[in-house]
């Protein structure tokens, strides 16, 4: 591999990989949704169905 | 309006499912032979230009629209146009969104199959052995598993191996989709995406580490490998600006935006679905460029890295250049004859075509979901009707496609007409309605809604006028190369479809389906427009 095949393989490889840490990164540190723990009310079983 | 009911369960589990829509064969078979083959370094510069021009402002364009669609009760393509434009006749262009991830589905599972097939036969010893170097004992033996030498592969007499793993393939598509957006596509994901990355890093390693595994060829080995894909290739007496000059080489622009349509998934009404069931204030600008790096990251650090060096180094350059611009020829000619000669090769042959089977799915999956959202919702359908409906319709259209398996020209018309063309065409319609119908400052408002971080200013002039012009100018070159200039070239695609009776059955199967859905919007319009109007959503 000469030169510029490091080079093109590098900043291409880093570039992409430092775009993808930052944005999970991002994601991963962000305070939960609102929402996103909420459960419908056919998701909770409240066992008074039972006989 | 209603907005809609299904949603998804947490904010990494749909980054996770659009990037596993994206993340499919072409990030591991389809890129790293266009790169080895159109300049190597070279072909990065126009590729990383589209994804950053069309790629990355149209999955925003994409992401916002859909969020848009989802609040006014609308998770398909045609309500979604309709609901945008306000204008009811629009829905009917959303017949092209419900087409491109239905007729590729009914090829790519055919695809996705012959991957689980091989995975399986690496595991039970299946694959063909023998003395000799080549990939020559690799292609009789695909020929013969897909029915390449004739028509009606499946009227044989005998059930035949493709058939049985396509309905294996079939059923686990359905079973997830059956199982709704969280429970199904969203868990599968969850699990499919980091299995695939892990494996994928795994055959890295092995890759990067064999060395030079045959002393009497020293030339090849790891870093000749990674330069042939990776080095900047010139042809003799030009330069780099001739070759990067789209006048005196389009072909490496056109493929270089090709591939990052097709990577992305972009153009393919697939993300306006799934983006349609988010809430209001779920973030679009951070999870849309999340997904798009992830695609990024398997297609370019994870795809770039594994499959051109390790067919360098174990069979040259010469058989990569026969087989480079070709998913079918790198994945199930080359491959194979390399994983033959790598140590421990039947091992890392299983876990190379079962990672690409789970790649196929998570991207399969996708492409039922907004026919699935335009059943439910146009018809009233339940998810059990909704799901056996299209079920039906695409079991139809794959036989189809293994019915004329004779030089796979069911797959190949079916990719070139649907699969290129129309997701050019949709991809211009997605970010001229973005920018200029919902209009820019409105457009950016929305996509900002709820956003973790904010889109540069610069892409409100990318999205308005950069990407249109270039989407234009692409899809202008694409249809000179491949319709005017070759149109009377000996196979070439305009060429079979005057001529060859098989691909006017096929485009005439593309047609008829058009129709059909173009009927069925049509109902699902009439009954929109009695609950509430031109604009209104389902009830």
């Amino acid at each position: 591999m000469n030169a510029s095949g490091w080079v093109f393989l590098l900043v291409s490889v880093c570039s992409v990989t430092a775009l993808t840490v930052f944005c999970f990164y991002k994601v991963l540190n962000l305070p939960p949704s609102e929402e996103e723990d909420l459960h419908g009310p056919l998701d909770i079983d409240t066992g008074d169905r039972e006989e | 309006m209603k907005p809609a009911t299904e949603r998804w369960a947490t904010r990494v589990g749909v980054i996770l499912a659009v990037s596993g829509s994206a993340v499919g064969l072409g990030n591991f078979l389809r890129f790293p032979g266009l790169a080895a083959k159109y300049g190597g370094g070279a072909f990065m510069i126009p590729y990383f230009i589209s994804l950053l021009l069309i790629g990355i402002p149209i999955c925003w364009c994409e992401w916002t629209l859909g969020r848009y669609g989802g609040q006014k009760g609308f998770n398909s393509s045609p309500g979604i146009f309709r609901v945008l434009t306000r204008k009811g006749g629009s829905q009917y262009f959303g017949v092209i969104s419900l087409l491109i991830p239905l007729i590729i589905y009914m090829y790519y599972v055919f695809i996705e199959s012959w991957c689980l097939a091989y995975a399986w036969f690496y595991l039970t010893g299946g694959m063909p052995h023998g003395e000799g170097t080549g990939t020559s004992r690799f292609v009789d033996f695909f020929g013969k598993f897909v029915g390449m030498g004739q028509n009606g592969l499946v009227l044989g007499g005998t059930i035949s191996p493709a058939v049985v793993f396509l309905l294996i393939a079939f059923a686990i598509n359905f079973f997830l989709i059956y199982r709704g957006l969280a429970k199904g596509i969203e868990t599968f994901c969850k699990i499919a995406m980091p299995a695939l990355i892990i494996a994928a890093v795994f055959i890295l390693i092995r890759v990067l580490t064999l060395g030079t595994p045959d002393p009497s060829f020293p030339d090849r080995n790891v870093s000749n490998g990674l330069g042939y894909m990776w080095n900047l290739k010139v042809a003799e007496g030009e330069s780099i600006w001739s070759t990067l000059n789209p006048v005196q080489n389009p072909e490496i622009w056109l493929q270089a935006a090709g591939q990052i349509f097709f990577s992305l998934s972009v153009g393919f009404g697939i993300i306006l679905t799934y983006a349609s069931y988010l809430r209001s204030k779920d973030d679009v600008v951070l999870s849309g460029l999340s997904a798009s790096a992830t695609n990024e990251f398997c297609e370019v650090c994870l795809g770039g890295l594994i499959t051109v060096p390790a067919a360098y180094i174990f069979l040259g350059g010469d058989v990569i250049t026969q087989s480079a611009g070709s998913s079918l020829q790198i994945g199930f000619f080359t491959l194979p004859a390399v994983f033959e000669k790598m140590p421990i090769g039947q091992f890392f042959g299983f876990l190379w075509f079962f990672l690409l089977f789970l790649a196929a799915v998570t991207s399969s999956i996708s492409m039922l979901q907004p026919v699935i959202a335009f059943l439910e919702e146009g018809f009233n359908l339940g998810r059990r009707a909704s799901v056996t409906l299209l079920g039906l319709i695409s079991a139809f259209g794959s036989f189809f496609v293994v019915y004329f398996s004779k030089d796979l020209i069911a797959l190949d018309t079916m990719d070139f007409w649907v699969g290129q063309v129309l997701i050019f065409v949709l991809g211009t319609v997605t970010v001229i309605l973005f920018g200029w119908v919902m209009g820019i400052e409105e457009g950016f408002k929305q996509a900002h809604e709820g956003a973790h971080i904010r889109i540069p200013r610069i892409f409100k002039f990318i999205i308005c006028y950069v990407s249109p012009i270039y989407l234009l100018s692409i899809f202008g070159l694409f249809v000179y190369t491949n319709i005017i200039r070759d149109y009377a070239k000996e196979g070439s695609y305009v060429y079979n479809l005057l001529n060859n009776p098989d691909t006017q059955i096929t485009v005439g199967f593309i047609v008829a389906l058009t129709v059909f859905f173009t009927m069925m919007i049509h109902q699902a319009g009439k009954r929109w427009s009695k609950t509430d109007g031109l604009s209104g959503g389902p009830q």
